[in-house]
């Protein structure tokens, strides 16, 4: 380094000699490098990720709590399907009993909710610790063990759809039948498909960080398959930080309609087929910085910057070679009078 | 130096099925469990044959190792004729087969060695076997009855992975979506079962680990229930442990 600054005039004078020599290879270089460096930069600037909103039609999902009192469901008459101790609101001798209020899961803890026609169970799973609490209208409030389930009424569902606040599992795929029995449970956990689309965030002012749709926005969600966040959805293991979920589980007929919105750079769909594996949507992909309309500006400033550039040597060259033309004669019309007039010979 | 670590760590993991010795028992002086070549079933990428089951596969040990396809063991079973259902975890493989012990003599080996060597679970897809880690290859082993294979109705014999450092007993659980807790009978030791995190769960979706101090040797008897939210299931089994567990 400690040669750079001796050497600068030394780099310019090269440098110079280089470009009278080989004008047209320095200059193809030199554009195709900056063009690079812009394409890189351009690319760089992508930092934030892209808003996808997921469309689906489930008969589960499964997600772990990341905001309790967003994640809490008021149910009214629903029966409860294990044993809450020490609760006033059930007699200790209750086998199934019935609950009125309002469930709220602690943070952490997972839920699953299951679809049939004319019911929903809402599972609630803690893990190692209370799954969450119960508020009865009365105001009596009472623990939950570790883990719990609810079957309410498909009504409860109509006029206020369940929450869905984590990272979470929509639907399960296909798997192996276990016995004839899944003919006749009711439980089922079928994705029937859905959509998603991409939005993308701007990353120069003065638009940063607003919404534009992307260009190939949107695409399907194939049925049989589960989109997940990544998460592992296990109670006893720790919140792996993967993006949540934001939106609504709603009643449809013949299942719950999905609609959430989540921040994330990758989706994963696994599925059964050829590889076993998962499926990456690359949604950071979809949302190419290219397809920014605040991009546009600096594209914009570039060719008007170029064409600017090139108007003023145009002007500057035609000017010069006016005035290169017309000296000749400028000189012998003008500089005459001048010369042909001595004022002494008067 | 950090590029140059990284390289070589994925060399040896790429070099380590083919190369390192598969087990630290040497399989030629355990008693062989065969199956017959010639009506062997098994199937790759195709409809699965085997009828689904609850329980995919039964365990002892760590299941994070890779497979060798020669180097599977068996809990030492209580008669010659084992009844093997092996498939992985994303369905693409199967294999149904009745292994037999060659004579009397070899069973009461294979007690005194608490372990008999499977021999092989695949005839044609070894080395696409190798691909997969234990946990993704389910060995659903249990006696063969009088009619034939009959899941859940004889004892089940576990699978030994014998580089298993952690003494730990695994239920992989094909549970169809439902919630599903294991219970060990005599002591009421019960455990949560958890889906797996990553991959695809086509063939199984849950496992059930259970500390081995729990577990007496001879026959252990279990109940697994599945919730589905709705309603509960139960189905209760047999597994036979091993006096000597490695």
């Amino acid at each position: 380094m400690q040669f750079a600054v001796p050497n600068r005039r030394h780099f310019v004078r090269t440098l110079n000699a280089h470009v009278q020599r080989k004008p047209r290879r320095f200059f193809i270089g030199a554009s195709f490098f900056l063009a690079l460096l812009l394409v890189i930069v351009l690319y760089l600037l992508v930092k934030k990720e892209p808003y996808v909103v997921v469309d689906a039609l489930t008969e589960s999902v499964i997600y772990r709590v990341r905001r309790p009192q967003l994640a809490a469901v008021p149910l009214e008459n629903a029966l409860v399907r294990g044993h809450v101790e020490n609760c006033s609101l059930f007699s200790a001798a209750d086998e199934s009993s019935n609950f009125t209020g309002i469930v709220t899961p602690s943070v952490g803890s997972i839920v699953t909710y299951r679809f049939t026609p004319s019911k929903v169970s809402i599972e609630i799973n803690g893990g190692d610790y209370s799954g969450g609490n119960l508020t009865s209208d009365d105001g009596v409030i009472c623990a939950l063990p570790q883990s719990i389930s609810f079957v309410a009424d498909i009504n409860n569902f109509v006029r206020r759809p369940l929450p869905l606040v984590g990272p979470a599992d929509i639907g399960r795929e296909m798997s192996v039948p276990e016995s004839t029995a899944v003919l006749q449970r009711s439980g089922r956990d079928f994705m029937f498909g859905g959509t998603v689309q991409v939005f993308g965030r701007a990353v120069a002012p003065p638009f940063r960080g607003d919404l534009y749709p992307s260009s190939s926005n949107s695409f399907p969600l194939p049925a049989g398959g589960r989109v997940s966040s990544g998460d592992s959805l296990s109670a006893k293991q720790k919140d792996s930080g993967a993006p949540a979920f934001y939106g609504v589980v709603s009643v449809d007929s013949q299942s719950f309609k999905v609609s959430a919105s989540t921040v994330s750079k990758k989706l994963k769909l696994y599925r059964s087929g050829m590889s076993g594996e998962k499926e990456v949507f690359g949604l950071g992909m979809l949302a190419l910085v290219f397809s920014d309309p605040s991009v546009i500006f600096i594209t914009v400033f570039i060719a008007s910057f170029s064409f600017s550039m090139q108007l003023l040597k145009t002007l500057h060259d035609i000017a010069k070679k006016n005035f290169e033309n017309s000296e000749p004669g400028d000189s012998g019309e003008m500089a005459q009078p001048v010369k042909d007039v001595p004022p002494n010979e008067h | 130096m950090r590029i140059a670590f990284f390289a070589l760590c994925c060399f040896m993991t790429m070099a380590l099925p083919g190369t390192l010795p598969s087990s630290a028992f040497s399989a030629e002086s355990l008693p062989v469990i065969e199956a017959d070549a010639a009506s062997f079933k098994e199937s790759f990428d195709q409809a699965v044959p085997v009828s689904g089951n609850i329980i995919a596969g039964l365990r002892f040990g760590d299941g994070a190792k890779k497979i060798s396809a020669n180097g599977t063991f068996l809990a030492p079973p209580q008669g010659r004729d084992v009844c093997v259902r092996v498939v992985t975890r994303d369905g693409r493989f199967s294999a149904s087969n009745i292994y037999r012990l060659a004579n009397d003599e070899q069973l009461s080996q294979a007690n005194a060695a608490g372990r008999v060597h499977l021999s092989p679970i695949t005839h044609s897809y070894a080395e696409k076997l190798v691909n997969y880690v234990v946990d993704d290859l389910a060995v659903s082993a249990f006696m063969a009855s009088e009619g034939g294979c009959a899941a859940g109705k004889t004892p089940y014999v576990p699978q030994i992975v014998s580089q298993g450092t952690e003494k730990v007993f695994t239920v992989l659980v094909n549970s169809g979506g439902r919630s599903c807790r294991l219970t060990l009978q005599p002591n009421r030791k019960s455990v949560q079962c958890a889906r797996f995190s990553n991959g695809a769960r086509i063939a199984y979706d849950q496992e059930c680990v259970m500390d081995v101090s729990h577990l007496t040797p001879g026959i252990n008897n279990f109940v697994l229930v599945l919730d589905d939210g709705f309603n509960e299931e139960r189905s209760s089994f047999q597994v036979i442990v091993p006096s000597n567990l490695p």
